[in-house]
């Protein structure tokens, strides 16, 4: 038993000197360089978008904007000539 | 007495016919003694993997559009350039995921969320990046669309242009504010040997 021991040990390290050196030559026959692969939005070419959305919405909510200023103008001054009237006929003649 | 002297100017006619021959044996080689001397010297040539010089882009940077379709850069900006005095071949592909990427084989199907997928490869020999994700890579050994001619050879062989192609999907990651050249996804290592591809 023991003298089987001693020969699977002895078969083990001959198998590994003699095909060690083998494989680490076969590794060494090759060359290797490495490529990084990324992704992102900055170099996106936005010549197909027909609407750039952050200007888009811009102009909307200015153009908003506007309108309520210039209905809230209006109806101001709705107001002052209802009132101006108003007081011209409280006036006693 | 005169027999004795005409036996020794026999004598003497016979040694000289013989030296004569041999003389005129010895100023006139023969075929086979120029065959003996004849002898051969081998000239051998081979080269070591670290004589090998090779470059491959640093980097391959898709753009992702709203659609998740990836635009990449152009094939003549995205080579592998031989700079060697022989021949040699892409024999193998391997790619490993970074981040939390995964890369699929179609990244619009499955629930995975940052999901790609992306082909590279020559022209008419894309190689799908999910094949390339096991351990031992994708082999090209036997793939002649990944021979590269010696350096400066006619027809602009000594180089393989890189086609890309891909999509991602469900992706949660910021591929916006990221700096340099955007989030990366993927490594791919080349591995090169001289020589052709096998049969």
């Amino acid at each position: 038993m023991r003298t089987r021991h001693k020969a699977v040990a002895l078969a083990t390290a001959v198998s590994i000197l003699a095909f060690g050196p083998a494989m680490a030559f076969a590794q060494q026959e090759q060359a290797q360089a490495a490529t990084q692969v990324t992704v992102d939005l900055s170099e996106l070419d936005r010549g197909n978008c027909k609407e750039p959305l952050a200007q888009t919405d811009d102009r909307r909510w200015l153009l908003a904007a506007g309108a309520t200023a210039a209905g809230a103008g209006t109806a101001g001054l709705g107001l002052h000539i209802k009132r101006s009237q108003k007081r011209n006929t409280d006036r006693p003649h | 007495m005169d027999i004795t002297r005409n036996m020794n100017g026999a004598r003497a006619l016979v040694v000289g016919a013989g030296l004569a021959l041999a003389l005129a044996m010895g100023a006139a080689p023969t075929p086979a003694l120029a065959a003996g001397r004849v002898g051969t010297t081998k000239v051998m040539v081979r080269t070591e993997i670290d004589n090998v010089e090779f470059k491959v882009p640093t980097v391959i940077p898709f753009v992702a559009k709203a659609d998740g379709t990836l635009q990449g850069p152009s094939e003549d900006a995205t080579t592998i350039d031989n700079h060697s005095a022989y021949g040699i071949h892409v024999t193998n592909m391997k790619i490993d995921a970074m981040n939390t990427w995964t890369i699929a084989a179609d990244a619009k199907a499955g629930t995975a969320q940052n999901s790609i997928d992306f082909k590279v490869g020559p022209d008419g020999a894309l190689q799908n990046a999910s094949a390339a994700m096991q351990e031992t890579g994708l082999d090209l050994s036997k793939n002649a669309a990944f021979d590269m001619g010696y350096q400066g050879i006619a027809g602009g062989t000594d180089k393989i242009k890189l086609k890309t192609s891909g999509n991602v999907a469900r992706v949660t990651r910021d591929i916006f504010r990221v700096t340099g050249e955007g989030d990366q996804v993927a490594t791919i290592t080349w591995t090169v040997e001289p020589g052709a591809h096998t049969a």
